[in-house]
């Protein structure tokens, strides 16, 4: 995860990161073990945060079977059998619980650029610019 | 790694074996999603962040509040591991 990368600049900026998907506690353990993460992925079971958020979707029929085939049992991997995802985001919230910076994309292919996220930080505290 | 070669990397490991079908079966999904207006009701900068609590890999539980009381908090959503 291009994440970890920036991890030392989130410190020195005085944020904390967390990365949220609806698999199952076991999936976030082998992923911290397996790419030395040290952040924390938490589980987001049948996608409600997401959805509060506004990103849970539903995957169409096609998709859903397609998964089976390859095979990716979302209902087994996710613990839940609502065959939902969440639309690939990020965001900055500040002490105050505001969003200041909103980043998404349906596109699974593709992932916001670390370093915007990391000037929308630098502008909500000058103080510690890194 | 750049983001870019990670994505190139990503992609690869994505679509890699997937047959002509499989591929436009997911494209269109993302294409589809893209014109739904799903996308018209993500929360944006200046709106008020849900708060949560969620269990972290060792099933021990994460506020939000807590998370953002030192500093600015980073949330990242992603589908999943495979």
């Amino acid at each position: 995860m291009a994440l970890q990368a920036i991890q030392p600049d989130l410190a020195a900026l005085g944020a904390s990161l967390v990365a949220i998907s609806p698999q199952l506690p076991e999936h976030n353990r082998e992923l911290i073990r397996t790419r030395h993460l040290t952040f924390e992925i938490l589980t987001d079971r049948g996608n409600e945060v997401a959805s509060r958020f506004g990103l849970r979707f539903v995957l169409p029929d096609d998709l859903h079977k397609l998964y089976l085939t390859f095979p990716l049992d979302l209902e087994k991997f996710n613990g839940d059998a609502s065959w939902t995802l969440p639309i690939p985001a990020r965001f900055v919230i500040d002490q105050q619980g505001l969003i200041r910076y909103a980043e998404s994309d349906p596109d699974y292919t593709t992932r916001p650029e670390p370093d915007d996220t990391l000037a929308a930080l630098r502008t909500l505290s000058p103080a510690r610019r890194a | 790694m750049s983001l870019k070669a990670e994505l190139k990397t990503l992609r690869a490991r994505l679509e890699a074996n997937r047959s002509p079908e499989a591929l436009a079966i997911m494209h269109r999904a993302v294409e589809d999603l893209r014109k739904s207006g799903t996308t018209d009701r993500i929360l944006r900068v200046g709106d008020r962040a849900p708060d949560f609590r969620l269990p972290n890999a060792n099933e021990e539980l994460m506020d939000s509040r807590v998370l953002r009381a030192g500093g600015p908090l980073v949330v990242t959503f992603y589908r999943g591991r495979w």
